[in-house]
C-alpha cells in the first residue's frame, strides 16, 4: 500500500515537473521508469531462480531502449520519405496545384487545402514538414480572406486528419498496445471520418462567423511557381507519392517499412533526372531524415523504457490494487470515465500516448478487466485532442507564431471539436470492443 | 477566359516587366513595352501597380523627346534589405544589401564558427541591430541568404525548436523563415566563387576551370563551358578520403628515416595536390585551376606549377591561380541577387 502510494506521488510529481516545463518529456519518461522500479523494490541487477534477468537495469533500461524498435524504424523511414517529398518539390507542388484548382473561391480553396494537407500528413511527419507545408498553405488561406486564427485552426485540423492515417504512427500504437497494425487501422478509419467531419464543420462555422464570402471572387495572393517544377505524366505520378505507402499498408497489408521503401522508390523513379543524382539525393535525404526523426526516436526510447517498467511483475503487483479500484468495468462507466478524462491528453498529461499515457495504457491492459482493443480505443480517441490541441506541441507553437496568434487561443477554439471527436471515439470503442 | 488564367497571365506579365527592368537597370515605360512586346497600356497599368507596391521607383533621369519627357524606372533600392550571412570555419559575417544590390554594410558577427541555436541567436541579433541602425531610411527585411563554406552541410547547423515540453530539430533556413517570414536561400560559396563571381570579371578565362578549396576538408569543383559540372555529391567533391589514401601510400613508400618533419609534410602535401590537379587536367579540358583556403600562398602556387608540369609531361598546362579574399567576397553579392529574385518573383 505504501509502495503504491509512493509510486502515485512520484507519478504526480514527475508529471507536474513535465507539465510545468521543468523537465523535458524525453527525460521524464525514463526517470519515471527508474523511480517506479526503485519504489517497487525491483533490484538494479539480478536474476531469478531460473537465471532470467530481473533487474531494472537489464529488463527495463536495456530492454526498453529497443522495445519500440519497429516503431522507431517506421518513423525513420517515414522521415526519409518526407525529406524526399520536400526536396523533390512534391510537397510544394501538391499544395500549390491544389490552390490553383480552387481558383478565386475562398471556400473551395480552403476545402481543397484541407484535403491536400490531410493527404500529405498521412506520410509526412516532423516539424520540418509542418513548416514546409504550413509556410505555403497558411499564406494561401489568409490571402483568400480566412482570418489568421481560423487559418491556423483549419490547418492544424487538416494536419490532425492526415495524422490519423499516418502509418508511422500506426506502427507506434501497434507497439504500445501490442496489437496488430490492422486492428489499429480498423479503429482509425472511424477516427479519420470523425476528424474530417469536425474539420469541415470548423471550416463552415469559421466562414459563417467571419463573414468570409463562400463563393464570390476574392483577391487571391499570387502564389509563386514551385521552385522545382513537376511536369507531365511523371510529375502527376510523383504527386501520388503520399498515398503509395498508405494504400500498400491499408489495402494490401504490406508491412510499414517496406511500404515506405516502395514510396521512396516511387518518388525517385518519377522525379529523378539521372541515376547518379537519384543516388546522391537518396543518401542526403536519408541522413537528414534520421536527423528529423531524432526527437521522436529518443521519445520512443523513453516510452519503451516506461512501458517495461510499468509492466514489470513487481510493479504491477504494487499498482494493480489501485488501478482495479479506479478503472471502470461497465460499458457506461467506461464511456463516462474516458470521455471525461480525454482532455488529460493535453499538456503531456496521463492520457497522452507520447508521454505518460503509454505507460498507463500498458498498466490498464495488464489489469485484464478491459480488452487491449478497448484500451486502444479510449487512448486513440484521447490522442485526437493531443494531435493538434496541445499548446505544448511544436506544430501548434510554430503555427501560432507563423500567423501571429496566441497558441492557447488555438487550443480554446479547437477543444470543443476535438473533445467531441474523442467522445465519439470512446462511444464507438465501447460498442465495438467492450 | 477563367479568372485564374487571367491572373496567371497578369503574374507572368509583371514578372516579365520586373525581369526586363532588372536586366537593363533603368528603362522608361515605352522602352519596357518595346522590349517585352507588351502593349503600352498593359505596361502602364502594371508599372503603376509595381510603383504602388514599392517594387519599382521612378528615377530622377528624364529623357527628353519630341513629345512628353520619359521617366526612367528602376528597382526601388529602399523596398527592403537583403541580408547575406557568410558562414565559414573562420567566422560568421553579415552583409546588408538594399534591393538595388548596393552593399550597405558588412561586418563580422563572430570570429569563430558557431552552430545551432547559438548561430540563430547571433544572426537574429545581427539582423536586428542592422535593421535598427537604418530603420528610419529603409524598408523592412526582404530576404536572407545563407552562404555556407563549401565543405559544410546545412544540416550541421540544425536548430532545436523547443516548446519546453516537446522539441524538434529544424534547419537554420526553416527557423529563419519562421522568425522573419521572408524568402531564405541557401548556397555554398564554392558554387559562386568561380562560376559566377569570377565569371563576371573574366568571362572567357573561367569558362573551363577547377576550384580547389583547402580547409578542414579539401573540396574540388569543376566548371566547363561556364557551367559547374554536377559531380557525384552535388557540385563539389570532397577529396579528403582520396588525399588520405595518397598520403598513406606515400608514407609507406618513403624510408623510415625520412618520415615527416614540417618541411617534409609540406613537400608531401604539394606532391599530393599536384597529383589531384594533374588528374583533373587529364579528365577535363581545364584552362585554369583556382586555389583558395588555408595555407594557399604564392609559394605553394609556384611549386604546384612546377610539379603539375612534371606530372603532365608535356600535356596542356593550366594556369594555376590563387583566389584571394576579395575574389571570394563576390559570392555574397551573387547570392544577394538570387535572394532578390526570390523576393521579387515570389
Amino acid at each position: 500500500m505504501l509502495q503504491g502510494s509512493l509510486i502515485i506521488i512520484a507519478f504526480i510529481i514527475i508529471a507536474a515537473l513535465m507539465m510545468t516545463k521543468k523537465i523535458p518529456t524525453l527525460l521524464a519518461l525514463p526517470l519515471m521508469a527508474v523511480v517506479i522500479c526503485i519504489i517497487a523494490g525491483v533490484p538494479a541487477v539480478g536474476t531469478d531462480a531460473d537465471g532470467n534477468a530481473i533487474g531494472w537495469l537489464q529488463t527495463v533500461v536495456e530492454a526498453g531502449t529497443v522495445r519500440m524498435g519497429s516503431a522507431i524504424m517506421a518513423v525513420i523511414f517515414g522521415a526519409w520519405l518526407g525529406q524526399l517529398m520536400n526536396r523533390t518539390g512534391v510537397t510544394e507542388s501538391i499544395i500549390k496545384k491544389s490552390a490553383e484548382l480552387g481558383g478565386d473561391r475562398p471556400l473551395i480553396v480552403t476545402l481543397i487545402m484541407v484535403v491536400a494537407c490531410a493527404i500529405l500528413f498521412t506520410t509526412l511527419s516532423g516539424l520540418g514538414s509542418i513548416i514546409m507545408v504550413g509556410s505555403i498553405a497558411l499564406p494561401i488561406l489568409i490571402s483568400v480572406g480566412v482570418p489568421a486564427m481560423s487559418a491556423a485552426c483549419i490547418f492544424l485540423m487538416a494536419f490532425n486528419t492526415g495524422l490519423t492515417f499516418n502509418i508511422a504512427n500506426w506502427r507506434t500504437f501497434s507497439s504500445i498496445f501490442n496489437l496488430d497494425i490492422s486492428q489499429i487501422q480498423g479503429f482509425e478509419i472511424y477516427m479519420v471520418v470523425a476528424t474530417l467531419i469536425a474539420t469541415l464543420i470548423l471550416v463552415f462555422v469559421e466562414f459563417k462567423k467571419n463573414g468570409v464570402k463562400f463563393a464570390f471572387s476574392a483577391p487571391v495572393k499570387e502564389t509563386a511557381e514551385p521552385s522545382k517544377q513537376l511536369t507531365g505524366v511523371r510529375g502527376v505520378l510523383a504527386m501520388f507519392t503520399p498515398i503509395v505507402p498508405i494504400v500498400l499498408v491499408a489495402v494490401f497489408s504490406v508491412p510499414v517499412c517496406p511500404a515506405f521503401i516502395a514510396g521512396i522508390i516511387w518518388i525517385l523513379v518519377f522525379t529523378s533526372k539521372s541515376f547518379s543524382k537519384a543516388m546522391n539525393l537518396l543518401v542526403k535525404t536519408c541522413y537528414d531524415g534520421i536527423t528529423d526523426a531524432g526527437p521522436a526516436v529518443i521519445l520512443m526510447i523513453g516510452i519503451g523504457i516506461l512501458y517495461l517498467a510499468v509492466t514489470h511483475s513487481m510493479v504491477t503487483a504494487v499498482l494493480n490494487p489501485f488501478l482495479l479500484a479506479v478503472i471502470p468495468t461497465s460499458r457506461i462507466g467506461y464511456i463516462i470515465f474516458f470521455a471525461i478524462l480525454a482532455p488529460l491528453a493535453l499538456y503531456r498529461g496521463p492520457m497522452n500516448l507520447f508521454g505518460l499515457g503509454s505507460g498507463i495504457a500498458a498498466l490498464v491492459i495488464g489489469l485484464g478487466n478491459l480488452t487491449p482493443l478497448a484500451v486502444m480505443g479510449a487512448f486513440l480517441a484521447a490522442e485526437r485532442i493531443q494531435g493538434c490541441g496541445d499548446p505544448t506541441n511544436t506544430q501548434n507553437v510554430w503555427t501560432a507564431n507563423f500567423v501571429e496568434v496566441d497558441v492557447n487561443g488555438i487550443t480554446k477554439k479547437l477543444l470543443p471539436y476535438l473533445w467531441a471527436i474523442a467522445i465519439i471515439g470512446v462511444i464507438l470503442s465501447a460498442f465495438l470492443y467492450f | 477566359m477563367r479568372k485564374s488564367g487571367l491572373r496567371d497571365m497578369k503574374k507572368k506579365n509583371r514578372q516579365l516587366i520586373m525581369r526586363t527592368v532588372l536586366e537593363y537597370g533603368s528603362l522608361s515605360r515605352i522602352e519596357i513595352a518595346g522590349k517585352t512586346e507588351l502593349s503600352p497600356s498593359t505596361v502602364s497599368s502594371l508599372v503603376s501597380e509595381l510603383l504602388d507596391e514599392g517594387l519599382l521607383k521612378e528615377s530622377d533621369v528624364k529623357i527628353s523627346t519630341a513629345g512628353r519627357s520619359r521617366t526612367e524606372l528602376t528597382v526601388n533600392g529602399d523596398y527592403g534589405y537583403i541580408m547575406v550571412v557568410e558562414i565559414g570555419r573562420k567566422g560568421i559575417c553579415l552583409n546588408r544589401f538594399d534591393m538595388a544590390l548596393q552593399n550597405k554594410e558588412s561586418y563580422c558577427l563572430s570570429d569563430v564558427l558557431v552552430e545551432g541555436n547559438e548561430l540563430l541567436a547571433l544572426i537574429s541579433a545581427g539582423v536586428q541591430k542592422s535593421l535598427e541602425r537604418e530603420a528610419q531610411q529603409y524598408g523592412v527585411l526582404a530576404g536572407i541568404g545563407l552562404l555556407f563554406q563549401e565543405d559544410m552541410r546545412p544540416s550541421d547547423f540544425n536548430v532545436v525548436y523547443s516548446t519546453g515540453v516537446s522539441s524538434a530539430s529544424i534547419s537554420l533556413r526553416e527557423s529563419l523563415i519562421t522568425q522573419y517570414r521572408v524568402p531564405v536561400e541557401e548556397e555554398y560559396s564554392q558554387t559562386y566563387t568561380v562560376a559566377n563571381a569570377l565569371g563576371k570579371k573574366m568571362d572567357e578565362v573561367v569558362r573551363n576551370s577547377a576550384h580547389i578549396a583547402i580547409g578542414a576538408n579539401v573540396v574540388a569543383s569543376v566548371t566547363v563551358e561556364g557551367k559547374l559540372l554536377p559531380l557525384r555529391e552535388g557540385f563539389c567533391a570532397d577529396m579528403a578520403p582520396f588525399l588520405e589514401k595518397l598520403s598513406s601510400e606515400d608514407m609507406e613508400e618513403s624510408p623510415e628515416e625520412q618520415r615527416p618533419d614540417c618541411e617534409q609534410t609540406r613537400i608531401q602535401q604539394e606532391h599530393i595536390l599536384s597529383r589531384i590537379i594533374a588528374l583533373l587536367c587529364i579528365l577535363f579540358p581545364l584552362d585554369d585551376i583556382f586555389l583558395s583556403g588555408s595555407g594557399v600562398d604564392d609559394k605553394l602556387v609556384r611549386h604546384l606549377g612546377i610539379q603539375v608540369r612534371k606530372q603532365l609531361a608535356g600535356g596542356k598546362m593550366p594556369g594555376i591561380r590563387r583566389l584571394d579574399q576579395k575574389d571570394m567576397s563576390q559570392a555574397a553579392d551573387v547570392l544577394a541577387e538570387k535572394v532578390r529574385e526570390s523576393v521579387l518573383f515570389a
